[in-house]
């Protein structure tokens, strides 16, 4: 039912899409025909630019961050020259080096950045144990953004889903038993990665780029948290073009194909069908120690070419 | 010291060769022009789309060849249109080092027609700067690209002069206080490239390469001209860093030299005057000795009401401006150079410039080269200059008009290129890779046992990976990258090789009869880019021990295509003074061949503490080796989170799409390394040749 479901919302939306076409769900040209089978259920009418300003963590946050890393106002270090180039309003906790743990606030970026080496094994000489799996580590990042203050709803979902779009990173540490000579593996951390939504659109690039990373170690004990939540001020409106315009503009020749895995050109003129099989709104992300003045929307589209003979993987995008 | 105080006159002549590539135009000269600096700039007729390598040789016959040994200054330099400049003001990020122009006697060059942008030429320009705009102290110039491709490399120049590579990609920090006063040109190159070079496949690699538009602008300052002597301070040599600055107006100064590390002002000077020159020997005030690593230059100047020339020191040690060319830069005020003893003297220096005849044309296949004028430096006997003095003494000419600017100014410095803010090197390094510039079909290597001598060892995917992949940009910009932010943290540079000068039996192991060099010993830390493949039948090579090895191809061109251009991980030089390696190759720490390397004791790390590598396929992205450096000594990560975020960092900042695989990253290494910081390690207890007792973090680093 659920896969019917789907069938008709993807039909459906293409015929609202293109109209005119005999099937519904094509419109061809003399040069090209454009079948476009991918879901619109999605499609944004209107998406706004974001003006990016500095970020205004609450006192309630940062005391949290600062309870859970185990750190008091007595720890507050000078900040390092490494972070302070970054943003001059930063504040700095514990010692940069790499085998003491740290926590770093950078209004300007909108980023916070725990790491606690401590509190997972990194050699078989410290031991494993109480390290969360992924359903634990699902419910202890949930927590974390919790008292983070971050809202959940602004993490992203599933295409078509109300399910977060989680990804999980899991480390494991290799070892040969010394009497038995067998190849021990154990897992010495594990960690969720929650990316943000703005406007229901997923900011494109890993959790570090826009969102959330938080792994945890022994114990469950906070290994690393990476928070790149810059403040956002709507800055300009802007109208998203309807599949049709896409459709129009891919006939026309007006958007350049690259074959998937590279950003080659690929030869428009030798395309006869081009079918659209799917299309992902995204913002810009930026990872978390780079500046970033605007957040763009941009949608991205994968497809498939047919020149006659073969048949090639593309992909292609519409910056707003 | 190791400034010339006397000069021979610099001619620079300038030849050209065309390739012969039909509808190039004629490669031109069309003027050749000379700093105040002494820096060289060439100019010549180009054609759009085009790009060059800008050659030099400081002799027209090599001392042992009777041919003349060109030098590569600038690769792949992309054409500005019609008419193309560049700068020469030496390359010390090189290996050896390009010297600064001023510093040879003379100094030829000639432009190579490289060849066609292949890929569409990317928009580039300097969107934080317009025509016209008065700059002062330091200043941000964004450099903003769009191309269809990824941009790959993005480089900011000032007057022709290449700067530092920003650690954010697109903002560039300049100190506008290290140039003259006066008209600058900025502009910025860029290069896009289809796909980042990694498994081989149906699509080709296509570049483009562009500049933008040219910015000119002009510095105004009250502190301007910084300068150093030294590129890479080192006292533990017995050098001195002359610092020296000029100063708009008469000034009451200071400089304050400060320990990057621990910010505590080591030294302080003070002066008053319109420049000033101070000789560091390397020690804090009162002559105490204090830690090596990175210092960096604070002045500060307060106009102090009084004229000019009242105070221009006649003896100051303010470092003369050097001339070496074909004519001479007199654009600007700034860039004024004295002509007479008299000139000199109000100027506050001891020698000037004459101008002396062209020596006779020079005939060569081109056809007749005529010479410009030559110029030599006479420095005026010491009564001549207390005489003029006295005379001047009295007069109130000043070669500049009043300073109008702010009553006062702070810079910190150096930021401009080649100095490195530092005294003597904490470390070093060093950094070999191959371009795989010219593709070749290699044979298998063999494995190892003696009959019947025909067995060769099965690759991943042969023989598909037996021709290689061009990845020169992204392996010469990862390896810039690495030196350049080596050397702002005060690392020595052992070696940075590629290609033919680097032969593989340089990186073997010297042992096991190998025979190698075990280059990578002479360094720290090590990076090692190649092209790498599994091997998957066992090898029993000396060390390999029957195990399923890994394999790097040589991309130098003597080591030929048969078993002796195949690298195994087995025959590795490790050991000596390297403490962390990186390899930036394909699978050269994979499932299964890392295991039975492991079981067997076919990863020679002897006294090396951690192995960085990669247990899938990589992509030579743009900045990995950056990255890894920034992480391990700015941000002073461990060796492995260093490794692993970098990787993220680099690979999460590619568009979607154009990478189709997951890139799985491992370190190796003895257990109680696997904290090892560069600030705070331990050395392995039972440093092994064939250690077994290895292990290993791995992290997928792609997609996150």
């Amino acid at each position: 039912m659920k896969s019917l479901l789907g069938f008709w919302l993807i039909f459906e939306s293409a015929t609202v899409a293109f109209g005119a076409s005999t099937n519904g769900i094509s419109d061809g040209s003399e040069k090209l025909t454009v079948v476009w089978t991918a879901a619109t259920n999605d499609w944004q009418e209107k998406l706004w630019t974001y003006k990016v300003s500095p970020q205004k963590f609450s006192p309630s946050v940062i005391s949290n961050i600062l309870t859970i890393g185990g750190f008091t106002k007595k720890d507050r270090a000078k900040v390092p020259q490494s972070i302070s180039e970054m943003d001059k309003n930063a504040i700095f906790y514990g010692h940069l080096e790499g085998t003491y743990k740290h926590l770093a606030i950078c209004p300007s970026l909108g980023s916070i950045d725990y790491y606690d080496p401590t509190a997972k094994a990194s050699s078989h000489f410290q031991k494993v144990e109480g390290v969360p799996n992924e359903q634990e580590a699902t419910l202890l990042g949930l927590e974390c953004l919790r008292i983070c203050g971050i809202d959940i709803s602004q993490i992203a979902r599933k295409p078509g889903s109300c399910k977060l779009d989680l990804r999980w990173e899991k480390n494991t540490l290799t070892y040969t038993d010394q009497k038995t000579q067998k190849e021990i593996v154990e897992t010495n951390s594990y960690g969720v990665l929650f990316n943000r939504c703005i406007d229901g659109v997923k900011v494109n690039g890993y959790a570090r780029s826009g969102g959330v990373r938080v792994r945890f170690g022994n114990s469950a004990k906070l290994v690393d948290l990476q928070i790149c939540w810059r403040n956002l001020q709507p800055h300009e409106l802007l109208t998203v073009p309807s599949p049709q315009q896409i459709a129009e503009q891919l006939r026309d020749g007006k958007l350049l194909l690259h074959p998937l895995g590279t950003a080659y050109v690929y030869p428009f003129e030798e395309v006869k069908k081009l079918t659209v099989i799917k299309c992902t709104f995204y913002y810009e992300g930026k990872y978390y120690d780079e500046p970033m003045d605007f957040v763009r929307p941009f949608i991205s589209f994968e497809g498939i070419a047919d020149n006659g003979k073969t048949a090639t993987g593309v992909w292609f995008e519409w910056c707003l | 010291m190791n400034m010339k105080n006397t000069r021979i006159l610099i001619l620079a002549v300038v030849l050209l060769i065309t390739q012969p590539v039909i509808g190039h135009t004629n490669l031109n000269f069309n003027s050749v022009t000379v700093t105040s600096e002494g820096a060289i700039l060439l100019s010549f007729d180009s054609t759009p789309n085009e790009f060059y390598t800008v050659q030099y040789t400081d002799s027209l016959i090599g001392p042992n060849t009777g041919t003349t040994p060109w030098q590569d200054l600038y690769t792949y330099y992309p054409s500005h249109g019609t008419n193309t400049f560049v700068g020469d003001y030496g390359h010390y990020d090189l290996d050896p080092s390009i010297v600064h122009p001023r510093f040879n006697p003379m100094r030829f060059y000639r432009i190579v027609n490289q060849g066609t942008n292949d890929g569409p030429a990317p928009y580039v320009v300097i969107s934080s700067l317009t025509n016209g705009s008065v700059l002062s102290g330091e200043v941000t110039v964004s450099v903003v690209a769009t191309s269809t491709f990824p941009i790959l490399h993005l480089q900011l120049y000032v007057d022709g002069q290449q700067m530092y590579l920003p650690e954010n990609e697109t903002n560039f920090v300049i100190n506008t206080s290290e140039w003259a006063n006066g008209e600058h040109t900025l502009f910025a190159t860029c290069m896009a490239q289809s796909r980042f070079s990694g498994p081989s496949g149906y699509w080709p690699i296509t570049i483009g390469r562009a500049v933008s538009p040219y910015v000119s602008v002009t510095f105004d300052n009250l502190i301007y001209k910084i300068a150093f002597s030294e590129p890479n301070f080192e006292p533990s040599l017995g050098q001195t860093q002359r610092v020296t600055a000029s100063f708009a107006a008469n000034v009451d100064w200071t400089l304050e030299i400060v320990h990057d590390d621990t910010s505590n002002v080591v030294r302080t000077v003070t002066g008053s005057g319109t420049s000033m020159s101070f000789d560091w020997d390397g020690t804090g005030n009162g002559g105490t000795n204090i830690a090596d690593g990175v210092y960096m230059y604070y002045f500060t100047a307060t106009t102090n009401g009084l004229e000019m020339l009242q105070s221009a020191p006649l003896n100051t040690s303010r470092p003369l401006p050097s001339f070496s060319g074909a004519t001479m830069d007199d654009s600007t005020s700034e860039d004024w150079l004295p002509t007479s003893p008299r000139q000199a003297i109000m100027a506050g220096l001891k020698s000037y410039y004459l101008r002396l005849p062209p020596p006779p044309p020079l005939k060569t296949e081109q056809g007749w080269i005529p010479f410009e004028p030559r110029t030599v430096l006479v420095e005026i006997p010491e009564s001549q200059q207390l005489a003029l003095l006295q005379s001047l003494s009295t007069r109130q000419t000043l070669l500049r008009s009043e300073w109008e600017g702010p009553s006062s100014q702070s810079a910190a410095a150096p930021k401009r290129p080649p100095i490195a803010p530092m005294k003597n090197f904490l470390n070093n390094f060093g950094v070999g890779f191959y371009t795989y510039k010219t593709p070749v079909t290699r044979n298998n290597p063999k494995n190892g046992m003696p009959y019947p001598s025909t067995q060769t060892i099965k690759l991943d995917s042969d023989p598909g990976n037996q021709s290689s992949t061009d990845f020169t940009i992204e392996a010469q910009n990862n390896s810039m990258g690495m030196v350049q932010a080596m050397k702002k943290h005060s690392w020595k540079r052992a070696f940075h090789k590629f290609d033919d000068s680097l032969p593989i039996n340089r990186v073997r192991r010297g042992d096991q009869g190998y025979n190698g060099d075990a280059i990578f010993t002479q360094a720290t830390i090590g990076l090692f880019m190649a092209h790498g493949s599994y091997g998957t039948t066992l090898d029993y090579s000396p060390g390999a021990s029957g195990s399923y090895q890994t394999y790097f191809p040589s991309g130098c061109s003597t080591d030929g295509t048969g078993e002796s251009s195949w690298l195994r991980m087995c025959q590795f030089g490790f050991g000596g003074n390297l403490k962390w390696m990186g390899i930036l190759a394909c699978n050269s720490l994979c499932d299964p061949n890392y295991a039975s390397m492991v079981s067997h004791g076919a990863i020679p790390l002897k006294e090396t503490h951690l192995l960085c590598g990669a247990a899938s396929v990589v992509w030579m992205s743009k900045n990995i080796a950056e990255y890894w450096t920034v992480n391990m000594l700015k941000h002073k990560q461990k060796i492995t989170d260093a490794w692993f975020n970098a990787a993220i960092k680099d690979y999460g900042a590619i568009k979607a799409g154009t990478i189709s695989n997951t890139i799985i990253l491992r370190v190796t290494g003895y257990p109680e390394c696997m904290d090892d910081t560069v600030y705070n390690y331990t050395d392995p207890t039972n440093p092994s040749p064939n250690p077994g007792n290895l292990e290993k973090e791995e992290q997928q680093v792609y997609p996150q």
